[in-house]
């Protein structure tokens, strides 16, 4: 019978330790310990292992070095975000002002280059000719003060050998 | 250094890359994950590594934390996972090895005595300890997993089958399992502790 309150149950009362057993099975339990000498000191043998883990645990706690833990994980943290951008975000701690404020320097910087460098911005003004053949392609490209002319070979010809080497 | 934040707070501050709230966050839980890292691993320097990688992950992935749980918990959860997962690097073993040869077990820390207590009763503490450590090494790591989540977490059987993904009578089970087995090497030290009764 599962009711039987005369059997030991060892497995039950590691549950009843941990208050895990439910009220039926804690009830069994607790009529078995009244009248089982033998599980009452298992029970007791019990409690008592859980306190010296708990204590050897602390133990073990009590002689780590934190402070060197906690300095290598900032460090860790360090190497993972450049010293710059830290000092960039802690100066600007919120995105609602640091996004505006990105995307007004980018737009200053897009007016420099566009407004103030146009005279020496050195951007190709026409592209004068191109040929493409079965070894190379050919692009001549005019800026306001030369003529450049750009050479490509196609590798893919030229690479066939270095393929077969390997 | 002495802020203290909320628990949304801090985790407000952390996805902003807060170092003092990071920082905040590491001493508070740095002792308690420890725990939990080395009564799974039984390794110092395991743990070590384990606790590091956890903050880092929690630096990482901050953004992804919902908060459907404590932070605690989920930090806990991160540990323990670490703990079961992680890849033992040859460079720890070869440390592990390297340690078998000179000290079989961990050097172990003396209980912490009432003042006044005898020097026998110190010395038994010491034993028990050494003892325990034996005992949770022969024991495979899940159930080890187990034992500590329930001692030293005082989770609840609900709680660790839904952390470790096992059964609530798999938690029991294993529970007795160690239980046991601690209870063998240690018999000496428990007889003596509990007396005879009967
Ligand atoms: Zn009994």
């Amino acid at each position: 019978m599962k009711n039987d309150h005369r059997r030991c149950d060892a497995e039950a009362l590691s549950r009843f330790l941990d208050n895990e057993g439910g009220a039926q099975e804690t009830d069994r339990l607790r009529r078995h310990l009244e009248t089982c000498g033998a599980c009452r000191k298992r029970l007791a043998k019990q409690r008592l292992l859980s306190r010296l883990a708990r204590k050897a645990v602390a133990g073990e706690t009590a002689r780590a070095d934190f402070e060197r833990l906690e300095a290598a994980v900032v460090s860790a943290v360090h190497r993972q975000r450049p010293y710059a951008w830290q000092h960039f975000t802690g100066w600007i701690p919120v995105k609602k002002v640091s996004i505006p404020l990105a995307t007004a320097v980018l737009a200053g910087l897009v007016y420099f280059f566009v407004a103030v460098q146009r005279p020496g911005f050195r951007a190709p003004s026409a592209i004068i000719n191109s040929f493409t053949g079965p070894i190379s392609s050919v692009m001549i490209i005019e800026t306001p003060e030369t003529r450049q002319t750009i050479l490509w070979f196609d590798e893919n010809s030229a690479a066939t050998d270095d393929d077969k080497a390997v | 250094m002495h802020r203290s934040f909320s628990e949304r707070q801090l985790v407000a501050l952390l996805r902003q890359g807060d170092e003092g709230a990071f920082r905040y966050l590491v001493r508070r839980y740095q002792k308690k994950l420890y725990a939990v890292a080395f009564g799974i691993t039984l390794d110092r320097e395991e743990s070590f590594d384990i606790v590091q990688d956890v903050f880092l992950n929690v630096y990482r992935k901050i953004g992804r934390f919902r908060q459907q749980s404590s932070l605690s918990t989920w930090l806990h959860r991160i540990t323990v996972n670490q703990c079961l997962n992680r890849k033992r690097r040859w460079k720890r073993r070869l440390r592990r090895q390297h340690r078998s040869i000179d000290s079989p077990e961990l050097d172990p820390v003396p209980l912490a005595a009432p003042d006044g207590s005898d020097p026998e009763t110190l010395y038994n503490g010491k034993l028990a300890v050494q003892g325990l450590w034996r005992a949770l090494r022969q024991v495979p790591e899940q159930a080890r997993a187990v034992f500590v989540l329930k001692e030293i977490q005082g989770m609840s059987y609900d709680e660790i089958a839904r952390d470790l993904h096992i059964k609530k009578g798999t938690v029991s089970s294993r529970l007795f399992y160690v239980r046991r087995r601690l209870k063998a090497e240690l018999q000496a030290f428990l007889e003596g502790e509990t007396g005879h009764e009967e």
